[in-house]
């Protein structure tokens, strides 16, 4: 392997059973010390391919690397140094908190109390309630805190951000944040592009069970488009339809909606001419990026 | 270590649910054996008009249960079967425990080979039977010469008691392959009593018969009251049997739990 690759994943490829598609032909390295994010829309194998990574299943052709080694036959040994956060958790639910991380410590050596501690008050978790009391969003909790309690270096996030209020989220970021600065190299799957375009460094975009980009995040964000929605009086639909950078234009009764790649200033000054009755400028969701990525491979 | 720990601790309660059952079905039995003996020759007589495929069905043929052996030998057939669904349960929920309750992602992301994994459920397994076979013994011992009150034969007993653990051992074999082989069991139970009374129908059937031809399809046929009492011992070819169907079944196991993919929820 190159010295500074954690993670490398060749032609990975996952049925299950003969026809149902898990994911085909994947191949993407993670550099060491960065936090690459592993975006697509539910059900486009960025679960599949996490856990090929666990060996919790096994692939149909293609090897992945962690560490420089197998992820198969030496699964035990590169699983010691990786902290995981599945998509949805769920623990022995008749335990109290602090029972079951000081079960999960116990598989990387001594308990170290202090962490769990630290980690527990940071997340805001209580460590006396048990399990089956918990919300799902303190279970989330648990799961972060058990998946960091050993100084992991690598942490594998599936979906990490489902099920936290804005606040634990941004607090979990921080935490992401301090881990990687402190030496882990982060591999966090999402379905969300902001919290992807905040947090990593180089995204993989999967659809369908395929590789469609591996980006740096600043060519993603000069490359993104901005969603607007206008409602006028007059029809703009001409207006912006013939406009550089525009896509998608589509009138619904008064209001016109477009995608707008390019230099925003532009697009202000034409919005700055006409006479609006509301004007909105969002993220554009996933798919609509897709949608691009599916027109500019084909 | 904490896998062999944390699996005893998950199946302490059932495991105390049926070792109790056991034990009282024994002394309750036992209670009525005074009375019972004074009126044996009687039920004889009422058994004799009964075709004799019915009474090798139910455990009365060729035994005496005016003989406190002979009375073991018929409370035992149905312990054996108790016990039989206690193996086919544990040998199932073990495996699929972990999966039916989603925490399979939680224990094998951890850094543990599966084969550990495996070896951990299954010691905790053996751990269960064994010392539950071990307190029906001891229970017998401690209460026979109380409730009956007669001098009896403590290898027969012996033999008898360990009949159910060798049963069991069976019935884990199965249950863990099943286990193994499934994606995910929602349920335990009814697995459990299916699997274990289809064996023990191919038993009537086969006792019906009063032919040979099944004997060794079913582990209800290897270890039969009237053949103890008469061998004195256990049936060597059939003990191998169970031991070869054992192992073989808890190996075939392992090697499918090793490849066994490990789905999300």
């Amino acid at each position: 392997m190159s010295a500074s690759n954690v993670i490398e994943i060749r032609n990975l490829t996952k049925y299950y059973g003969k026809k149902s598609r898990g994911i085909l032909d994947v191949s993407f390295d993670v550099m060491e010390g960065e936090i690459f994010g592993f975006i697509g829309p539910n059900g486009a194998g960025k679960s599949t391919t996490i856990r090929t990574l666990l060996s919790l299943i096994y692939p149909t052709s293609g090897s992945a690397t962690i560490f420089g080694k197998d992820c198969i036959r030496f699964g035990h040994e590169i699983r010691r140094h990786i902290g995981y956060l599945p998509s949805e958790v769920f623990y022995y639910d008749n335990m109290k908190v602090l029972d079951l991380l000081k079960y999960s410590a116990s598989f990387y050596g001594k308990v170290d109390m202090k962490r769990i501690e630290e980690l527990s008050t940071i997340m805001d978790l209580d460590l006396n309630r048990k399990i089956d009391d918990l919300s799902y969003g303190n279970k989330k909790k648990v799961g972060i805190v058990q998946g960091l309690l050993h100084n992991p270096k690598l942490i594998i996030l599936d979906e990490p951000t489902s099920g936290l209020d804005p606040l634990m989220q941004q607090k979990f970021f921080d935490l992401v944040q301090l881990e990687n600065r402190k030496g882990a190299t982060i591999l966090m799957s999402s379905h969300i592009l902001p919290e992807v375009q905040k947090l990593c460094s180089r995204v993989a975009i999967i659809k369908e069970g395929r590789i469609m980009k591996i980006e740096d995040i600043r060519t993603l964000r000069n490359t993104a488009y901005k969603k607007i929605a206008v409602s006028a009086e007059t029809d703009l639909q001409a207006d912006f339809a013939k406009m550089a950078g525009v896509t998608n234009c589509q009138r619904i009764d008064q209001e016109v909606t477009f995608l707008f790649k390019g230099n925003v200033n532009d697009l202000v000054q034409v919005l700055g001419t006409r006479s609006l009755q509301n004007l909105t400028i969002e993220e554009p969701d996933l798919d609509e990026i897709f949608l691009h990525y599916y027109q500019a491979d084909a | 270590m904490q896998i062999f720990r944390m699996e005893l601790w998950r199946s302490l309660r059932s495991w105390v649910y049926y070792t109790a059952s056991l034990i009282a079905i024994l002394v309750i039995f036992l209670t009525f054996f005074m009375t019972f003996r004074e009126d044996a020759a009687l039920l004889d007589e009422l058994l004799q008009n009964f075709p004799p495929e019915f009474r090798a069905a139910f455990g009365f043929a060729n035994v005496d249960l005016s003989q406190i052996e002979g009375y073991l030998s018929f409370i035992f057939s149905y312990l054996v079967l108790i016990g039989a669904v206690y193996g086919m349960k544990l040998g199932v929920s073990l495996l699929s425990e972990e999966s039916r309750r989603k925490t399979a992602d939680f224990l094998l992301s951890k850094p543990v080979r599966r084969d550990q994994v495996f070896l951990a459920k299954f010691s905790a397994a053996m751990v269960c039977v064994i010392v539950q076979n071990l307190l029906l013994f001891a229970a017998g011992l401690a209460l026979i010469p109380i409730l009956v009150r007669e001098s009896y034969d403590i290898g027969i007993f012996a033999l008898l008691s360990f009949s159910v653990l060798l049963v069991q051992l069976f019935f884990i074999g199965l249950g863990q392959v099943i286990a193994s082989a499934v994606q995910t069991l929602k349920q335990v139970m009814p697995i459990a009593l299916g699997v274990v009374f289809f064996f023990f129908i191919i038993e009537l059937i086969n006792q019906s018969l009063l032919e040979k031809a099944l004997t060794y399809l079913t582990p209800f046929s290897y270890f039969k009251g009237a053949s103890i009492l008469h061998l004195h011992g256990y049936d060597t070819s059939y003990l191998l049997s169970d031991i070869v169907v054992f192992l073989v079944l808890t190996l075939l196991a392992a090697w499918l739990y090793r490849r066994k993919d490990i789905h999300a929820t």
